[in-house]
């Protein structure tokens, strides 16, 4: 399919492109200044903190990609509900754009300022109170997931989910999903959310959730930042157990995709997801809360899983590369990774009984140690079941086509049906019970690749998405020329309509999705 | 002191992960990046000058928790230290008692006091007994340790004159944990403790279950790898509960040394938070006071269990 017949010969949403040439990413560029000066003062005047230092701002220079680059005017730090509605009220009467940031793990330049005010969310950062009988807790937003997991242990509590990353904000993971191993049982983080306190882009503070304001609170949720800020959040908790996890391994992704979907439609584990060494070790993790639905996985499912435990795998693998001796540095690399990797995912200090007791340290320490870097390329699929292997078979080609060294991440997300929130969102709008998404990540080391290289490979995984009709979960920032492509002209146009209506100056989070 | 400012070197391998802000207590405090060493390694990237962060190198509190749990392995104290050289053509260097005699320790355990545990002569004279160690007559070379941490130059002379004075030892224990860093690097062959991990080995029987046992952050985040299993061990062996963090770092309630300020005690109250012990057993001398003025329950020091 030719993407760009299908398109209209310009782009509402890049207006500075040219409108013959089909986009494909969409650079912003840095906003003027205009108004600066006097939004500065009107907020200095209220007591509201801005620095203007250049070592403050330099901070803020990139986000977890670190491939783009933009240097907000000014920097606050978030403090109070109160101090951001104070923001957004100023920032509409001078149409200074605001960035908003917490724990800025994007990679598209989602959380970089290009000129205008950059609101670090992170100043809020405390839990407010825990409701035991309930069963949940109020935080401020801006709250990394593992100091709330911290404050919870002391409850004897936990999350429900939370993306692998433990340096993702509370606030900023509402508005795009978050993503857990356990998502194929609990959903996506967003879907935890009771309700939600908002500022928003006009700066009026509303409380929201299903019964009041749902309007705005389906918006805000998996919104992109768009519809407003969220500043506290109270989401539902469960009382803290440490888990069993237990490994499979496939030489075959399609059987390890096949599997994974098989358990995800029986319920068979409390987490379970696929983590690779590029295509050659398939990993196929399940975990569980309690010894009782690990035995009932073992008596029930074990047998109907198509990988194999360590020793037979590596049995296997010896003979594989025993007959291609030419392929010997393939087989040193993975026996490295595994090597490395093992004890990362059963550290001493973290189990008892055998047990993985902090699940949220073990998982992101990992991310970070074997999969972070200064430069980080994550474009992912996500799909309904139906299209998911054949993306993933098509999305492990491009991979394989640029890069010698990469990781697939594959997990399934309870879905809800029927939400307004998952429109214009990750969730793709043909999933029904579950969705599935990937991401290709690169293992980019010290090697350098040039940012058109990098962005080809971004396009041919995405292009990917298009022809097939998926979504993804980074589609924002440099990647949001695909969203009429992935969405349609109608969705998007009904959204940019909401949006207009909302933020009349348009400065949330500009760059981000319009 | 010696007039070759050391190069900030070694930000550029941090990946802006902010890992490291999970352990900080300037973090905890401020919520402020760039008062953190992920905000220094990260606006040094962008091209700041040590100038520019002077008031956050000043405010970090040098207990190793972030170099403890960086996935990229940044030596975050030397860089800090490294940034306070950088910025110390201000500073006076300290008045040091220079020490002018060697003394035959003739291969005994030298425990290093410091001003906290020295003040306490009771406790101090215990704790020499049970170690079976010498004590120096001054804190030549804590104060050392103290003056490099504080971005202030030792000259050649004035290191080989504090190391000299000490020959014959055959181990140190410190009891302020960020020497163990400097002594480990002087004194390379000889084994070098905190005075937990020195006294645990009598002391431990006297660990129960409803115990808070306060590790001193600087010795545990100093060799964390280590002593992160010798800890577990002992806390299951006690049934006591330990306060390092879920990141299995360990965090300070304030500074090394110096009197307790407002944040000390809002941090230590945090330590306690949700805990509720029957008795807090402290390692580091200098937090002794502090959580005696903090927790409404008896504070010890780990050796008066002896």
């Amino acid at each position: 399919m030719n993407p760009s017949a299908a398109e209209p010969a310009a782009d509402p949403m890049a207006a500075e492109s040219l409108p013959e040439l089909p986009r494909q990413q969409t650079n912003p560029s840095r906003w003027n200044g205009a108004g600066w000066a006097a939004f500065a003062t009107r907020l200095r005047s209220s007591g509201i903190e801005i620095s203007e230092k250049r070592p403050a701002l330099a901070v803020y220079a990139t986000d977890s990609g670190g491939l783009a680059c933009g240097m907000p005017h000014g920097v606050a730090l978030a403090r109070s509900t109160e101090q951001i509605s104070e923001i957004m009220k100023a920032a509409q009467k001078y149409r200074v754009p605001v960035t908003v940031k917490g724990g800025g793990l994007t990679t598209e330049g989602e959380t970089v300022a290009y000129g205008g005010l950059l609101l670090d969310m992170r100043g809020m950062s405390e839990v407010l109170s825990v409701n035991k009988a309930a069963l949940t807790v109020r935080t401020q937003a801006g709250i990394y997931w593992h100091s709330l997991a911290e404050a919870l242990r002391r409850e004897g509590l936990d999350y429900l989910s939370a993306p692998l990353n433990m340096t993702s904000s509370v606030g900023g993971t509402l508005q795009v999903g978050g993503i857990d191993v356990n998502s194929p049982r609990l959903g996506c983080s967003a879907d935890q959310a009771v309700s939600l306190k908002v500022v928003t882009p006009t700066g009026e503070i509303k409380e929201c959730s299903e019964t009041e304001n749902p309007e705005l609170f389906e918006r805000v949720l998996l919104g992109y930042g768009q519809f407003g800020i969220v500043t506290e959040a109270v989401m539902r908790v469960r009382p803290f157990t440490p888990i069993t996890m237990r490994y499979f391994y496939y030489s075959s992704i399609v059987e390890a995709m096949e599997d994974l979907k098989m358990l995800v439609r029986g319920d068979a584990a409390d987490y379970c997801g696929i983590l690779t060494i590029m295509d050659k070790a398939v990993n196929l993790l399940v975990a569980f809360d309690s010894d009782g639905r690990e035995e009932n996985f073992l008596r029930t499912w074990r047998k109907k899983l198509r990988g194999h435990g360590e020793a037979g795998f590596a049995l296997r693998m010896a003979v594989h590369y025993a007959l291609r001796p030419w392929k010997f540095q393939e087989a040193l690399y993975l026996l490295s990774r595994k090597n490395a990797m093992q004890p990362e995912f059963f550290p001493y200090h973290h189990m008892e009984k055998g047990k993985i007791v902090d699940r949220t340290v073990v998982f992101s320490n990992a991310v970070w140690k074997f999969w972070g870097g200064k430069k980080m390329v994550i474009p992912d699929l996500a799909t309904s079941e139906e299209k998911f292997v054949e993306a993933i078979v098509r999305g492990n080609e491009v991979c394989r086509k640029y890069f010698k060294h990469y990781t697939l991440y594959c997990v399934a997300i309870k879905l809800r049906d029927g939400l307004p929130r998952y429109e214009l969102s990750c969730i793709p709008p043909d999933a029904r019970g579950y969705a599935y998404g990937c991401e290709f990540e690169p293992m980019l080391g010290d090697r350098e690749y040039s940012r058109d290289y990098l962005q080809s490979f971004k396009n041919e995984i995405y292009d990917i998405g298009a022809d097939m009709k998926t979504s993804y979960y980074r589609f924002g920032g440099g990647m949001k020329g695909y969203i009429r492509r992935a969405f349609g002209n109608e969705l998007v146009d009904r959204h940019l309509a909401l949006k207009r209506e909302a933020d009349p100056a348009m400065v949330l989070n500009p760059d981000v999705i319009f | 002191m010696d007039q070759d400012i050391p190069a900030v070197t070694g930000f550029g391998n941090c990946t802006g992960c902010a890992v490291c802000l999970l352990t900080c207590p300037v973090w905890r405090r401020t919520h402020d990046v760039l008062m953190t060493n992920c905000g220094r390694t990260r606006s040094l990237q962008a091209g700041a000058v040590p100038e520019d962060l002077e008031a956050s190198a000043e405010a970090c509190l040098f207990c190793g928790a972030c170099a403890a749990v960086c996935p990229s392995g940044v030596d975050t104290l030397s860089l800090t230290a490294a940034l306070r050289a950088a910025l110390s053509s201000k500073r006076k260097a300290a008045e040091r008692r220079r020490c002018e005699t060697s003394f035959a320790y003739a291969g005994r355990t030298v425990l290093l006091p410091g001003p906290d545990l020295r003040a306490d002569a009771l406790l101090l004279e215990k704790l020499a007994l049970l170690l079976g160690a010498a004590v120096p007559p001054g804190d030549e070379l804590p104060d050392l340790a103290a003056d490099l941490d504080a971005g202030l130059r030792a000259a050649p002379e004035e290191l080989r004159a504090a190391t000299a004075a000490a020959d014959g030892a055959s181990a140190f224990v410190a009891a302020e944990g960020f020497a163990l860093r400097h002594l480990r690097k002087w004194f390379p062959a000889l084994p070098s403790k905190g005075l937990g991990e020195a006294l645990l080995g009598s002391c431990r029987g006297g660990l129960r279950h409803g115990d808070l046992y306060v590790v001193d952050a600087r010795a545990f985040n100093s060799d964390r790898g280590r002593l992160v299993r010798f800890y577990d061990a002992m806390r299951q062996e006690t049934g006591c509960t330990l306060s390092i963090s879920l990141q299995r770092a360990a965090i300070p309630a304030g500074p090394a040394r110096g009197t307790p300020s407002a944040d000390s005690k809002a941090q230590a109250r945090w330590v306690l938070d949700h805990f509720r012990p029957r008795r807090i057993v402290v390692e580091a001398p200098s937090e002794l006071g502090l959580y005696r003025m903090v927790a409404g329950v008896p504070v010890l020091h780990l050796g008066e269990l002896a």
